[in-house]
């Protein structure tokens, strides 16, 4: 069984977030970046499958080269093998036509990758992946059994939880419940060491066209002093709900 | 060319949110001077959305489609964007259309743009304001 992890590098999340050049760019001066936390959740998984049932595990990203930290870190918590395409991930649809051709080189069982990163929210790679590859896809996933061929997912629904049987290969955009937050992994210096060794190709984009383009980004206005309202004046509390902050 | 919007229900009845999306998409038809076709599975009394500026409903009745399937549902809306020739397809943001959203814009070849939050900014090109950084910020995409 091989598997694909895909990984997105993002900031960790308790950086404050800030933009620049005129407010068109995320501010990465002095931001960590991460593992993404539902990517971590998917690898952590992989972990187990390669470790219970003998599977292969890649991981794979599209960034520049600031992003091998992030990706060296994964492979120092397991995976064997790592794949960087050497764009900026500006776009989904971009980044999914990127890892597409990886899944199509590397003929794997299963990819798994965050049901969305927490940088840009776009919750689209996992799905147009699959589409584009024309395999079988389970969102939300918060769990994976693998038998042979057959694989049987859990997925979140609004209110519950809905079981799915399926065959590979399949592409799983997963979140946090894949596996515990306790089991997540923090490598340990020996993973680092050989994290060194472990093969990181760099690869070149196909060309491949976006389908949008975040042209202006800005933050929330900060929060404003509490107003007391007199109980008794209700007409005023309707004024402000409905003119000020506009909820009614 | 008019505005496709996807109204989710559950066992016949329009979900709150399907209501909502259809004000929205409402509202969008409005600046681009067109009008709003819904897409609705299984769904009853369909001539409810159009208190809420929808002025066409195809309404897919089939007992295959009573439980969600994410490639079926989006194998739908992708017909009737067609059929109807829309350029904008608006859905909600539930678990359900988050599954099939992207399903749908790679199909379509289109670009998708969630968790909106205003209506768009401008038509030409199409430009919406959206939660980005987890609610941390806004990007006009």
């Amino acid at each position: 069984m091989k598997i694909l992890v895909c990984i997105s590098n993002v900031p960790d999340t308790t950086s404050k977030i800030n933009f620049t050049d005129g407010d068109t760019k995320f501010d990465s001066n002095g931001v960590q970046f991460v593992i993404n936390p539902n990517d971590e959740f998917g690898l952590t998984r992989a972990m187990w499958f390669k470790e219970k049932q003998g599977a292969t595990v890649h991981v794979a990203s599209v960034g520049g080269a600031s992003a091998e930290p992030t990706i060296r870190k994964a492979l120092a918590i397991g995976a064997d093998e790592a794949i960087r395409v050497n764009a900026e991930a500006t776009d989904g649809y971009f980044v999914a036509q990127q890892l597409a051709a990886v899944v199509k080189n590397g003929g794997y069982d299963i990819v798994i990758a965050g049901r969305e990163s927490i940088d840009y929210n776009g919750g689209m790679v996992p799905g147009i992946l699959a589409t584009l590859l024309d395999m079988n896809f389970v969102n939300t996933c918060i769990d994976l059994q693998i038998d042979g061929t057959n694989a049987s997912a859990t997925r979140e629904i609004d209110g519950g939880k809905e079981k799915i049987a399926t065959t590979l290969p399949l592409v799983i955009g997963c979140q946090k419940g894949l596996v515990e937050e306790s089991e997540l992994r923090i490598p340990n210096m020996r993973g680092i060491m050989m994290a060194r060794k472990k093969v990181l190709n760099v690869i070149e984009p196909i060309e491949a066209a976006m389908a949008t383009q975040d042209i202006k980004f800005d933050k929330p206005a900060p929060k404003g002093a509490v107003k007391m309202v007199d109980a008794a004046n209700v007409e005023e509390l309707v004024n402000l709900l409905h003119n000020e902050a506009k909820v009614i | 060319m008019s505005v496709l919007v996807y109204t989710e229900s559950d066992n016949g009845n329009f979900k709150k949110n399907a209501l909502e999306v259809a004000s929205y998409a409402s509202e969008v038809a409005k600046q681009l001077g067109t009008t709003v076709t819904a897409i609705s599975i299984n769904a009853n009394e369909n001539e409810n959305l159009g208190t809420y500026g929808v002025s066409k409903v195809l309404n897919v009745s089939n007992d295959q489609l009573k439980t969600f399937n994410a490639k079926a549902y989006a194998h739908a809306i992708i017909d009737a964007a067609k059929s109807e020739g829309a350029k904008i397809v608006i859905v909600s943001s539930s678990s359900d259309t988050k599954f099939l959203a992207p399903i749908v814009a790679a199909k379509l070849g289109a670009g998708y743009a969630p968790n909106a939050v205003a209506a768009p900014e401008s038509s030409n090109p199409f430009t919406v304001k959206r939660t980005v950084f987890s609610n941390k910020g806004f990007a006009h995409t």
